[in-house]
């Protein structure tokens, strides 16, 4: 709007970034600051005020000389003339009244204008003249209607009119008769106005709120009713006369907002238009929606309104109970003068208020017992005491027995006294006995049950596979330790944990001397067993002991195979096979198969090993012995570290059992097992000797096994027992290869 | 007749009348002559009964004749009165005068007659309309300064900077546009009807005060007839009856503004009102407002604006001494809607708290503001001072080097506006190559006037305020 060009604007940068820094800089300090478009600068200003006004007089001149004051000239202050606002008015201290307790937090506050203001009509001068007239023309007995009723009935008509017949203005004539209007004024029903239907639906007269001034007579306007009754008619006369002069609208001006029919854009008068938007079309689902919400709300209302009205309800309550406690007080203080001026002492417990009890429904079942209780109590109150020389005994015979029957009322309307019940046998309930034997055995065969589920389901997973893998679950009996180490056995933690670290070796790897005790069937030191008859704890007997593999160093060949476990593209695992010995050799293999396959059932002491006759070197994946020598390593690393457990042989420790109970627990548990697993391995033992025909090699080796599996070429009748590679519990079934599937 | 065509005749009219201002329109002497009114009708120009609504003529103000127009013709106890409106004077001044203050030995000028041009002025308005139509353009490149300075459009042109949002001259804002502009945002008018150019009350007496309004407010219009309107000091309710306001006083019981006070220190407090919540009392406020606020429109209702209230403390209660409106969301970045101190109050600095506080709202929104223009002269002083005070305190008290960027982050002030108000204080200066903020010994001296004075300021420590957030729902305009 500027003009762009001056005398200034050809050497000086007329743009600014606002991101620029700027020095600041003080004039004096800048002797040779130019000056020349100073001028220049002072007058392309713009100010945001309207151009119009932009030029007016006054407003030109305090620019003009706030420009001087820059400038450096000394100016007097200039003001904008403004209308006169310094008069006070005398008067207003009649209308303010009452004084203002600043709180001492901010001020929270969302009532309303209307909520402050009361009863919305205000009488003016008109009314003030006829409610003279009115009150004078009352006979003189009769109360006057003050100008808080007056106000109340006029409001009423009002409201009636606004709500009924809103356009009463086309057609005034058609206003309603005092009967018609009254009956809308007293409709009960109407929720219109909160504070009248509160009113009558909590039975409240005069229903206040917090922002309700004190009438000014101190006097309360009574039920507008009664107002109706007695003045309604008059005052309506009264009221219709000024709403038809004003041609059916409000007696008292209002505000004019939209007439929506007319087009009154131009109307100064009308203000405060809604903002409306014309309504885009919606769709039938949107519509469904809301009007969803809207009965969601609904009911959220109605809720809140029920949770807010019951509550008054209960002050309401509450405020009635308050006052029938201040009148029986007064009563009482009554009495008490009463009392006090005709001499009349005792019966004090009438001027004290009674504590309230607490009413508990008592459960019906109870009730009779309840009663019945209560008669020898009742007969033994009852009694007056009868060695008390007291003064006023008769007195006191009276007041025990009036206490008496306050009890006894206390008690038929279900009172608070809770009798001791003593149930009779019959009563008492029917359970079944358990004796500590039942439950021993349901847990001991429980146990059993476990073990051999879990060796079924090993079983079941090893279905249609050899497994010729190290046998991992069943239990070996090689029993050493640890008695080498004496530690005080208090120290020792017990547990049945603990207990299976008795280091169970496969039989051929004894110690010396354990091995010496057991050929000699001496009692092992430090083993305890269950005595069977009494349960004490007693040495254990020697325990068998079978000889079944040899220490003896065999050769072996080469492995026939190698197999090798890989993951594949899309995470398919391959077993590779890869065979390395030549052909002559698997004839030899075969045939030596069919013969060699034999199980030796040791039952002896000591087998005596025998060396193999043949001269050949067996094939590693059906020699037993190699295997025997890396469990034998592992086993001997693996001793290493359960050897250094103690053990604490007092098993009663665990648990705060005694130790019977212990022993028999324990005992019964590892018995179970290791029977269980005997069982089953003479069963498998038998079954292969039976079901196979495979005669029996007289001892040519040490091999407890029929275990023939070697490859797939050989596997027809041989491994049928893949289920029990016969091992019986001094042994385990050394592994050769991973299982290779069938 | 249309709205739009005869505010544009208005307006193309005054500047006639003013280019023909030396046009002296000859009357016949012998007309005059009969001009009762103790005047000696001897070389009278004109009749008192020839004084029609329009026409311009010289009038006695404070002894000196000045050119006014007569607004409106009354007859009060059988005498002619005119209201009239002095050139170059704000309409604040404008009065009701009866014939004796009228020059009848200076020429009188009457508004031309309408129909011949009214045809010509359509087709002219058109371009201008058009111009007009696509608001959005307008306000986006005039009105939202602060966003402008964030949009990577932080280079501004010194001598065009568009501080007010103004529409520039032949863009004038047609009626209806107008009122398309007020449905969305804003609470500003720039054209004022007819009517609305008389003051329709005479006298108000608010709280114990006895005040003459400035302009029109659409009270009910029987309560013009009225001599005196009373006001109570804390609903604003208005009575036109001094029964009914007695008997209003008595059942009363409001003694602050009803919202929540967010800020309270020894001297005022301020008070939040929701213009959707407290319907009554901001209608009420607004109708008391437009009496002193010329360009307020009070065409639309309240819903979209927040009130926030100073007010001093006694033992009453909380008495209102001002206001500002501001937009609940203001799509031109607007931090203030209307904002007054009532006359009773006005001279007391209360207007400079006032406007500290819109501007520490500003700064809890972490936003820029500017009031909502057009200022009026005494808004447009007011805003000066208080941008020139917070510039000259900033820049005293902050080190030797600055940007507008940083100002405008501190103040809350538009970037706009800031460097409106360096160059009013003639203080961006060019030396050697560089634009400087240069701190005059004029400034210097002010500052230490300013500091010598101990004016009150506003505590920000003492606003307990989050910026209120509403739903679209709540924004929405309609019920």
């Amino acid at each position: 709007m500027a003009p762009p060009s001056s005398a200034g604007a050809r050497f000086r940068q007329r743009k600014i970034s606002v991101k620029q820094t700027l020095q600041v800089l003080k004039q004096s300090d800048l002797p040779d600051l130019e000056t020349e478009d100073q001028q220049r600068e002072l007058q392309q200003i713009e100010t945001g005020v309207e151009k119009g006004e932009e030029e007016e007089e006054h407003l030109q001149k305090v620019i003009n000389a706030a420009r001087a004051k820059i400038a450096g000239s000394q100016v007097e202050q200039v003001y904008i003339p403004t209308p006169d606002a310094s008069k006070t008015w005398p008067e207003a201290s009649k209308y303010y009244t009452g004084t203002f307790v600043l709180p001492a937090t901010y001020i929270k506050f969302s009532a309303t204008v209307e909520d402050t203001c009361g009863c919305p009509y205000n009488m003016d001068e008109e009314d003030e003249i006829f409610l003279k007239i009115l009150n004078s023309s009352l006979p003189a007995d009769n109360i006057k209607l003050t100008e808080s009723e007056f106000e109340i009935i006029s409001y009423n008509f009002e409201k009636v009119i606004n709500d009924k017949q809103p356009f009463l203005e086309t057609d005034p004539q058609s206003i309603f008769s005092y009967e018609e209007i009254k009956s809308y004024a007293l409709n009960e029903n109407s929720k219109a106005d909160i504070a009248k239907s509160l009113q009558n639906e909590l039975k409240l007269h005069n229903f206040k709120t917090l922002f309700d001034a004190e009438p000014i007579d101190g006097k309360q306007p009574r039920i507008l009713k009664d107002l109706l009754d007695k003045y309604g008619e008059k005052v309506y006369k009264h009221w219709k006369e000024r709403r038809l002069a004003r041609n059916g609208r409000p007696i008292f001006p209002a505000l004019r907002f939209e007439d929506p029919n007319e087009n009154n854009d131009s109307d100064p008068y009308i203000c405060f238009r809604h903002r409306t938007i014309r309504s885009v079309r919606k769709t039938r689902k949107s519509d469904l929606q809301n009007s969803e919400s809207l009965h969601k709300l609904y009911i959220e209302l109605k809720n809140a309104r029920e949770l807010v009205y019951m509550c008054a309800l209960r002050e309401a309550k509450r405020y009635n109970a308050l006052k029938i406690e201040k009148n029986i007080f007064n009563l009482r203080s009554q009495v008490k003068e009463v009392k006090r001026k005709l001499g009349i002492k005792g019966e004090e417990e009438d001027l004290i208020p009674h504590k309230k009890k607490k009413i508990i429904p008592p459960p019906e079942i109870k009730r009779d017992e309840i009663k019945d209780t209560s008669k020898p109590e009742k007969a033994k109150l009852g009694r007056p005491p009868l060695h008390t020389s007291n003064l006023n005994q008769q007195n006191q015979v009276a007041q025990s027995q009036k206490t008496d029957i306050a009890k006894k009322q206390l008690l038929a309307a279900g009172g608070t006294i809770q009798p001791y019940v003593r149930l009779p046998t019959s009563k008492i309930p029917d359970m079944d006995l358990v004796t500590v034997q039942a439950i021993l055995n349901e847990k001991e065969s429980a146990i059993v049950r476990a073990v051999s589920e879990k060796l079924k389901r090993r079983q079941e997973q090893d279905a249609g596979w050899v497994n010729i893998t190290d046998d991992p679950y069943n239990p070996f009996f090689d029993i050493e330790q640890p008695y080498r180490k004496v530690i005080e056995q208090s120290n020792v933690p017990f547990s049945s944990i603990t207990t299976a670290l008795y280091d169970v070796k496969a039989a051929h790897f004894i110690d010396e001397e354990l091995s010496d005790l057991i050929k000699r069937k001496e009692c092992l030191p430090n083993m305890l067993a269950f005595n069977s008859s009494n349960g004490d704890l007693i040495p254990a007997p020697a325990p068998e002991y079978y000889q079944l593999i040899s220490d003896e160093k065999i050769n072996v060949s080469e492995p026939i195979m190698q197999l090798k476990k890989r993951i594949g593209r899309s995470g398919i695992m391959y077993c590779d096979r890869k065979l390395k010995r030549p052909h002559d050799e698997i004839d030899e293999f075969l045939s030596f198969t069919d013969s060699e396959d034999e199980i030796e059932p040791q039952l002896e002491p000591e087998p005596e090993p025998e060396p193999k006759p043949k001269q050949r070197i067996p094939n590693v994946y059906d020699c037993k012995s190699d295997a025997s020598l890396r469990l034998k390593t592992r086993w001997f690393f693996d001793n290493k570290s359960m050897s250094s457990i103690d053990v604490s042989l007092d098993p009663s420790r665990l648990n705060n059992i005694s130790s019977q109970t212990q022993s028999i627990r324990f005992g019964s548990m590892i018995l179970s097992k290791s029977l269980h697993n005997m069982q089953q391995q003479y069963r498998n033992y038998f079954q292969a000797l039976h079901g196979n025909h495979h005669h029996n090699n007289n001892n040519n080796n040490s091999n407890s096994t029929n275990n023939s599996i070697s490859n797939g070429a050989n596997s027809n009748n041989n491994n049928n027992s893949n289920s029990g590679n016969i091992v019986n519990n001094k042994n385990n079934v050394p592994a050769l290869v991973n299982g290779v599937k069938k | 007749m249309d709205m739009t065509t005869t505010e544009e005749i208005k307006n193309e009219e005054d500047k006639e009348v003013k280019e023909e201002q030396n046009e002296v329109k000859e009357e016949k002497p012998g007309i005059s002559e009969e001009g009762g009114d103790g005047h000696d009708g001897g070389d009278d120009l004109f009749h008192v009964d020839q004084i029609i609504n329009g026409c311009k003529c010289y009038v006695d103000k404070e002894g000196k004749y000045r050119l006014a127009e007569i607004l409106s013709v009354h007859i009060r106890n059988s005498k002619k009165v005119f209201y009239v409106h002095y050139d170059d004077f704000n309409k604040r001044l404008d009065e009701w005068i009866d014939a004796s203050r009228i020059d009848f030995k200076k020429p009188i000028k009457f508004p031309k007659p309408k129909t011949p041009k009214k045809d010509e002025k359509k087709k002219e308005a058109t371009p201008a309309l058009t111009n007009v139509a696509t608001p959005s353009t307008i306000s986006s490149q005039a009105a939202t300064p602060g966003a402008s300075a964030n949009t990577g459009g932080d280079v501004m042109d010194l001598d065009n900077l568009n501080v007010q949002g103004l529409l520039s001259e032949g863009e004038e804002l047609s009626r209806e546009d107008e009122i398309k502009k007020l449905r969305t945002s804003g609470s500003m008018t720039q054209n004022s009807h007819e009517v609305a150019r008389v003051r329709n009350l005479s006298r108000v007496i608010l709280g114990k005060h006895e005040v003459e309004p400035w302009y029109f407010s659409p009270y009910p219009v029987e309560l013009t007839d009225q001599d005196v309107i009373y006001i109570c000091d804390f609903t604003l309710s208005y009575f036109g009856s001094k029964k009914q306001f007695e008997r209003f006083r008595s059942k009363c019981t409001l003694r602050h503004p009803p919202g929540n006070e967010i800020y309270r220190d020894d001297v005022v407090s301020f008070f939040e009102v929701d213009g959707r919540k407290q319907r009554t009392w901001c209608r009420n406020l607004c109708l008391l407002s437009k009496l002193f606020l010329d360009h307020k429109t009070l065409y639309y209702d309240v819903d979209p604006f927040l009130f926030y209230c100073m007010t001093k403390r006694d033992e009453l209660g909380h008495h209102l001494v001002g206001y500002f409106s501001k937009e609940k969301e203001s799509a031109e970045g607007y931090n203030v809607a209307c904002i007054l101190t009532l006359p009773q109050y006005q001279r007391h600095g209360y207007g400079k708290l006032l406007i500290q506080f819109s501007y520490e709202l500003s700064k809890k929104e972490g936003k820029v503001g500017s009031p909502e223009k057009p200022l009026s002269d005494l808004g447009l002083l007011s805003y000066r001072a208080y941008w020139a005070d917070t510039i000259i305190i900033f820049l005293m008290e902050n080190g030797p080097e600055t940007s507008i960027d940083e100002i405008s982050s501190k103040t809350s002030m538009t970037t706009t506006d800031i460097l409106h108000t360096l160059q009013t204080l003639n203080m961006l200066k060019y030396y050697k190559g560089q634009h400087i903020i240069c701190l005059t010994d004029q400034i210097v001296e002010q500052y230490e006037k300013m500091k010598k004075k101990k004016r009150h300021f506003l505590d920000s420590e003492k606003l307990v305020w989050k910026p209120p957030v509403f739903t679209a729902a709540q924004l929405r305009f309609g019920w």
